[in-house]
Formats: C-alpha cells, structure tokens, sequence
C-alpha cells in the first residue's frame, strides 16, 4: 500500500514512516497541508494518515481536498490522527470526511489492522 | 402593627386659655401638643414637626385660620396633615372652605363639646398612627425585598463565576491531555518501532552508534512532557497563591551561560544558535530555579518562534537592576496581542502555526518576574522578530502571587 503522512511532528511523521516501510508498506512524510496536497497531485495514495492540527490548515480540510483533488482518485483510506478523541474532535475533523480515527498515542497494531482489513 | 408611633398635635388660638383648655381635652399617652398663639407661629412649628393633625382656630388677628390652611395646602411638606377648624360663629362659614373637603378637614364649634373634640382627635390620631406603622411596614418590607434581590445577584454572579471555572478547569484538562499526548505519541511509535525491529532481528538498529541519538530522542520527548507537566502545576499553583520564591544569592551571567549551554542542541534542532552577552559576574539575590525558568522559557519562544534565525540574549546592570534582553527575528508579535500573551492560555494565531503548547510560558514568566518586583514588557514588529526585556531589583523582596497581582 502507499500511505500519504502528513503530521507537522516530524519525528512522529518520519517514525510512522519507518513504521509502515518495516510493514511492507511504502509512506511519504509531508509535513505541512500544502505539501500533502502536492504530494497527493504528483502520485496516487492508496490511503492517507492526517494530523487534525496541522499550521497551514486544518486536517479536515486536507481530507476534503484529497478527496475531490487527488490524482488518479482519492485515497480509498483516510484516516484522522489527534490528540484530542474522535468525540471531542469532532468539530474539527468533521468525522464524516475520515473513514477512521486515532488518538494520540497511536497503537501500530491498530492502525495496521485498519491498513489491512479488506475493502 | 407597632403602637410605639408618636401623634403630634398642632392646636392655634390667639388666646392662650383656650390653648389650655383644649390641651387639657386632647392630650395623652403616645401625644405631643404644641401651642402657637398666632398662624406666624404655628407655620414655624409646621416647618420643624411632622405634624398628625391641626386645630385650628378660625377667627384670629392677622391671618386667620383659613389662610393659615390654604398656605398649609399650598406646601408639599404640610398638604396631607388634616385640619379641624373651631369657630364661634357657626355653620354659615362653611361654604368658604369648600375645596378641601376632599383633604381630611373637619369643624368644632364653640362653646367646643368635650366628647366631640376627644372623638374626633382620636379618629385622627388612629388615622395617623396606622398610616406610620404601614409606612414604616412598608419600608421594612421594601428593605428586605432589596436585601433578598442583591442575595439573588450574588448567588447568580457566584454561580457564573462557578460555570466559569469548571469550564475552563475542564478545557484546561482537555488541552493538557491534547498537549500531552503529542510527546507521548513520538515516545510511543520509537518503542513500537523498536519493538518490530527486534521482532524482525534487525540488531543492526540498535547499533552502538545509533543510540546516542535514539537515547536523544527519547530524552526530548520526556522534557517535553516534564515541562507540560511543571507548567501546569506552577499554573495551578498561581491560582491558589502558593507559589513562592526563595531568594538567595546567584550569579545570572553563570546561570545564563548554563541555560544557553542545555539549549544548544534545541537551537540547533530549530536552525538556530543562540549568542549570549554578559559580564562576567551578575550577582543579586532571586530564586535561581524561577529565574533559571523565565531564561529559558524566554529563549524557548525565541528559538519556537525565530524562523530559523539567530536569537540573541543580552544580561547588564543599570543601578541596582538586573536587565535581560531577548531578541528573536521571527514571526513577530502583532502590537494587538502584546498584552495578551502574558494571560493564561493566550496564544496568537500565528503562535499556533508554529508550535504547540499550552500558552502558559509567557504567564508564568510574568508572574516570576512580578514577584521578584521586576517588570517585563515586549517590543515587536511582526515579521521582524520580537524582544523581551526584563528588568530585576538586584535584591528583589520576597512577594506572594496575590501581590504580585495587585
């Protein structure tokens, strides 16, 4: 699978990287939303893992934007990572845009099990 | 109703016997007569005593006792006070006083029947002592309607107050365990990481000249999450007045250079590098821990939020007064948020953009620095950087917060 990251916590991007490249996966770490939506024009993401606070704009709004602007389609996976729970983020994620939600920190297993379920 | 209500009573005859001969017939406990010879005389009471009731005599010389009422009527102060007349000269006067039947007026003709005045007076005095005892209910009630109102304000602005508090006390949770959870996340992902490389065999990650950084990058994470955890109980220690300094004697210009020293590979890690001039001694008596504190939160903000760019730290003594500089070329602060990022969890919009944090740095250093009886103030245009100057009395006075406050 090919994950898009974006997560302005580089370390925690380029460890989520790491992460998913051990699990045979292959991940692009960006680190604002402009990047990630560049990213996202150059190359098709099969699945993308989106910090909510991000310092350009909001994570909502890369996965709206994702969504109609992708190259090749959209990621067929979107998932939302905060620090605040899914309910209390709600707001901001609009919850509707993510097919999932983690909250910091983040469980690989978990995430891994959402990566690999079927479609 | 209280029947502890003095009745005065006003009784006028230009003959002195007559006076005495109706005090006789109306007197008694719980009354007080005045004498006036003359309407002159009996005005002059009439601006001195509330009066229950007037008798008046009709016929006097000079102003008789019909003009002495109309000027009673005339007056706001007089108007309400009921008036019998007493006339020799029977009822063909009575017509002249016709537009004040409506007002309590009565008439006594002479030679006066005993019975009569002291019934009539007592109707009056009855009348008038249950009018003051109403009024005076009245007021009481008035009084403690007044008193109830101002109990409902109190209890409502408390419970304002109140709603106020747990809801900040409760967002401030949230943002704490938001702000928290970030450094907890890196930590978390290196030992899962770790974990699957051990998993996998793959040794070579933990090589010998691997860890240093990967002790580095863990210690990181960990003094993220320490002082997250240090700013919220200082916070919270402010709140209650409980923190408080312990002055003794330190030397800034070495403090400074050991602050500067621990922030070296953060100012790397931000691009930056931090330049420190400083005499070579700076000594005065403050808490070195407080101190060492509002060092580093305000080189912290600096490297945060300096754009990559130099940050410059500068220690002098003019007088008896310590001054620190700070100097960034960052983002800036706009002169409208000057104030405010000194309160509680105030952060700029720009601020958030750059770096996360619970927006307390700012606070704490101000209140340290107030209880040291210093000032600080900052100076910035935005997009060219920032400076923060701070200016401590060499031998500062121990303060609470609470002063600090004021």
């Amino acid at each position: 699978m090919n994950v898009l990251i974006v997560d302005d916590n580089q370390a925690a991007a380029d460890l989520l990287q790491e992460l998913l490249t051990l699990q045979d996966h292959t991940a692009r770490c960006t680190y604002t939303a402009q990047q990630a939506m560049d990213a996202a024009k150059a190359e098709h993401f099969d699945a993308a893992l989106i910090d909510l606070t991000l310092p350009d704009f909001p994570g909502a709004e890369v996965a709206r934007r994702l969504r109609s602007e992708a190259a090749e389609g959209a990621p067929r996976l979107l998932v939302a990572i905060s620090g605040f729970s899914a309910e209390d983020a709600a707001g901001a994620s609009a919850q509707d845009l993510f097919d999932h939600h983690l909250q910091k920190p983040i469980d690989f297993g978990q995430l891994a099990a959402i990566l690999s379920a079927p479609q | 109703m209280p029947i502890d209500v003095e009745s005065k009573l006003l009784i006028v005859d230009d003959l002195p016997e007559n006076l005495l001969a109706l005090e006789a017939l109306i007197r008694g406990p719980g009354r007080a007569v005045y004498r006036a010879t003359s309407a002159e005389e009996a005005l002059a009471l009439l601006l001195d005593h509330e009066f229950a009731l007037a008798i008046l005599d009709v016929q006097m010389p000079g102003m008789n006792g019909f003009e002495l009422a109309e000027l009673m009527r005339g007056t706001e102060r007089t108007r309400h006070i009921p008036i019998i007349f007493v006339s020799a000269a029977g009822r063909e006067l009575n017509y002249a006083f016709q537009g004040y039947e409506s007002g309590a007026v009565d008439f006594l003709h002479k030679p006066l029947d005993p019975h009569a005045v002291t019934s009539k007076v007592n109707v009056f005095v009855d009348l008038h002592r249950h009018r003051k005892a109403l009024g005076q209910e009245m007021e009481k009630l008035a009084a403690a309607n007044h008193k109830q109102e101002q109990l409902v304000q109190q209890l409502r602005h408390a419970q304002r107050e109140l709603e106020r508090a747990v809801q900040m006390r409760d967002d401030f949770m949230s943002m704490v365990s938001h702000e928290l959870r970030t450094p907890l996340n890196t930590l978390y992902l290196e030992t899962q990481l770790r974990q699957l490389h051990v998993a996998k065999g793959n040794l070579e990650s933990f090589a010998a000249d691997r860890l240093p950084a990967m002790i580095e990058r863990d210690q990181r994470q960990i003094r993220n999450m320490v002082r997250l955890i240090d700013d919220m109980l200082d916070v919270t220690r402010m709140r209650r007045d409980a923190l408080s300094i312990q002055p003794k004697p330190v030397d800034l210009a070495a403090l400074a250079r050991t602050v500067v020293e621990g922030l070296r590979q953060q100012a790397e890690a931000a691009g930056s590098e931090i330049a420190l001039e400083a005499p070579r001694e700076l000594r005065g008596v403050w808490d070195e821990f407080r101190i060492e504190q509002v060092l580093t939160n305000l080189l912290t903000n600096a490297l945060r939020y300096g754009r990559g760019k130099p940050v410059e730290m500068v220690l002098g003594r003019v007088g008896g007064t310590a001054h620190i500089t700070v100097r960034d070329q960052g983002i800036g602060i706009a002169p409208e948020d000057q104030q405010r990022i000194f309160e509680q969890f105030e952060r700029t919009d720009d601020s958030r953009k750059h770096a996360s944090g619970l927006g307390l740095g700012l606070y704490i250093t101000r209140k340290i620095v107030c209880l040291h009886n210093g000032r600080i103030e900052v100076e910035s245009t935005p997009g060219e950087g920032a400076l923060f100057r701070v200016e401590l009395p060499l031998e500062s006075v121990a303060r609470t917060a609470a002063q600090a406050e004021a």
